[in-house]
């Protein structure tokens, strides 16, 4: 063992001490615990109204192959089984659709994997009066409704780069197809125009699971970085040595002391703004996130499924929302695994399942912990997938149908206008089965912005092209969510 | 600096999380040295024989990783947070050697004055 670790205390102790004697004489840690006492000022009273909403972002990374996800089990499955070839699901291994009267009048089946998410369509534990999840048909970017025609005559403009998974994935989750000078995503500059209004806490509303990302990063805010496993300390106290503090310690309190000292320079000064910061920050995230009670919701942290932590991390990030003084929160994670060319059925099985697990997991504890009317959870990915089979899987397309899943969402229902699955069909703009969208990203995320109190002013600074396809403030753009 | 209309690439990197994750590898790395794939993962520890006659002289030291983290730029902040952590280190028992220049070097490179350069 290394001799600076032979002194290691228990955990108990550890905590004790980090939340009492460690708290030494250090200017930067009475600015925490003064962070701290705000904070807890905040959680009871959250300022402007009381109510609490939380976006959560499903990334699917790779290409979800979502016409294998939502399948057709009317008289369209011989359709779909003719582009599919031997990528084709059989009806009789699909989770059967009842949907409402009001929704698209047709039949769908879900993909095997997807036993939980069928149940929350239907209604959470058998409560029809809880459809949980509805299906939004062929949705992809889009700078303005285009139809095969206005493609193929190149008569309309195009996203950058389609089919192109780091293009993609960047559009979808800036929502600016045309590219950007400076990077922002939808989520942050929601942040940006929400955050300082609603909120009242040191963390930032935009919580990150998986990293830094393009969804958050607004133009004056970013995402806060955290794992499954809660934020991440400085654990000055953790050890002991005799005849003073540890060196573990004093070169915490030492880095500290150094990130005080003011910088003309404008890098330096930024740099050390960063860091403190994020040391404060983390630490006041990281004593909220260790007094959440794990044994209120039976939800396993533990599990080996690397979404379901994650989305065991979101949850408690919700639950813990007020006491963090936030009203607004959005929360990403991401999972990868769907870019499927080479062995779509096996995969695809097994990644959906992942999902299904997660997804089924977090709706359950939302619901237990009385948190479902406040939390929407859309599930996205850069790009459907060609129908025709390569021989093993399907390559990169453009339209794909997307889930969205939590209480405000009028479930049991498919929404949009789901295509034809011919090839060459009136869908399908060629090269083996890329279905061009009907449906923008813009009008999906446009009616999620009304929802968590984006005004009709601010919505086009988080969507700009959204005129192209909606009119701010005439109704719904897709009508998915509770009236 | 976005006031400024000053873009810095770095802050694409440096994050809520990686302000701290980024300081305890280097702490890592500073104690336990590192591995490399091509290498078996054989951990290969850092040589500090060279600053062990030193470190009993806290000004040596400091200037020692000044030059050699800092291009002779450590800010006078970093310089007093060192030498502030220096004389606590000297009132340690039985402390092992490398440590104050393990110590040293960290507080200098997760510093402003050796994580930027100008």
């Amino acid at each position: 063992m290394n001799p600076l670790f032979q002194n290691q205390i228990d955990r108990r102790t550890f905590l004790k001490r980090t939340t009492c004697g460690a708290m030494s004489s250090l200017p930067v840690l009475s600015t925490l615990l003064s962070l701290k006492t705000a904070n807890q000022a905040a959680a009871a009273n959250l300022g402007n109204g009381n109510d609490c909403k939380s976006i959560v972002c499903v990334f699917l990374g790779g290409g979800n192959d979502s016409f294998n996800t939502l399948v057709p089990i009317d008289s369209q499955h011989a359709e779909y089984s003719v582009s599919r070839s031997n990528l084709a699901l059989p009806i009789e291994d699909l989770l059967a659709l009842n949907q409402l009267p009001d929704g698209d009048g047709r039949s769908y089946g879900l993909h095997p994997s997807l036993p939980g998410l069928a149940e929350l369509f239907h209604g959470y534990k058998g409560d029809a009066n809880k459809r949980r999840l509805a299906v939004v048909a062929n949705i992809g970017t889009l700078l303005e409704p285009t139809t095969k025609d206005s493609y193929l005559n190149e008569t309309v403009k195009l996203p950058k780069a389609l089919f192109s998974h780091s293009d993609q994935q960047q559009q979808l989750q800036t929502s600016v197809p045309q590219g950007m000078n400076d990077l922002s995503g939808w989520g942050g500059r929601i942040a940006d125009v929400l955050h300082s209004e609603l909120n009242t806490g040191k963390t930032s509303m935009s919580i990150s699971l998986n990293g830094n990302n393009v969804f958050q990063t607004g133009n004056q805010t970013k995402p806060f970085v955290i794992t499954p496993s809660g934020a991440l300390v400085f654990e000055d106290g953790r050890y002991e040595w005799p005849g003073g503090d540890h060196p573990y310690t004093i070169k915490n309190d030492a880095l500290r002391s150094a990130l005080e000292e003011e910088h003309n320079n404008l890098i330096r000064q930024a740099f050390n703004n960063v860091m403190t910061d994020s040391i404060e920050s983390q630490a006041l995230y990281q004593e909220a996130y260790e007094s959440f009670d794990e044994s209120r919701v039976n939800f396993n942290f533990g599990s080996n499924n690397y979404l379901q932590q994650q989305l065991g991390g979101a949850l408690k990030s919700i639950a813990l929302r007020e006491q963090l003084g936030l009203r607004r929160q959005t929360i990403f994670v991401e999972t990868g695994g769907f870019d499927n060319h080479l062995e779509l059925l096996g995969n695809h099985r097994t990644e959906l399942r992942s999902v299904n697990d997660a997804a089924y997991a977090f709706q359950d504890g939302l619901e237990t912990l009385g948190l479902a009317e406040s939390v929407i959870t859309v599930f996205i990915s850069e790009f459907g997938r060609t129908l025709r089979s390569n021989g093993r899987g399907t390559d990169h397309a453009w339209g794909g149908n997307i889930f969205v899943m939590g209480a405000p969402v009028a479930g049991g229902r498919v929404y949009g206008k789901f295509p034809s699955l011919a090839l060459d069909g009136p869908d399908d703009i060629g090269r083996g089965g890329l279905i061009v969208p009907t449906l923008s990203v813009d009008e999906f995320y446009a009616e999620i912005l009304q929802w968590f109190g984006v005004s009709n002013t601010d919505i086009p600074y988080v969507l700009p092209n959204i005129e192209n396809f909606y009119t701010v403030g005439s109704g719904t753009p897709i009508g998915f969510l509770n009236s | 600096m976005c006031d400024q209309g000053l873009v810095g690439p770095t802050f694409q990197t440096l994050h809520s999380y990686s302000a701290i994750s980024g300081p305890q590898q280097l702490w890592n790395f500073l104690q336990r040295g590192f591995s490399t794939q091509w290498n078996n993962d054989a951990i290969q520890p850092f040589d500090y024989s060279e600053f062990l006659p030193i470190e009993g002289n806290a000004n040596a030291l400091l200037e020692r990783v000044n030059i050699l983290f800092c291009q002779g730029m450590m800010s006078r902040g970093s310089r007093t947070a060192i030498q502030e952590a220096l004389a606590k280190l000297d009132n340690l028992e039985d402390l092992p050697p490398g440590v104050k220049t393990q110590v040293a070097v960290w507080v200098a490179i997760t510093g402003a004055s050796g994580a930027t350069q100008l």
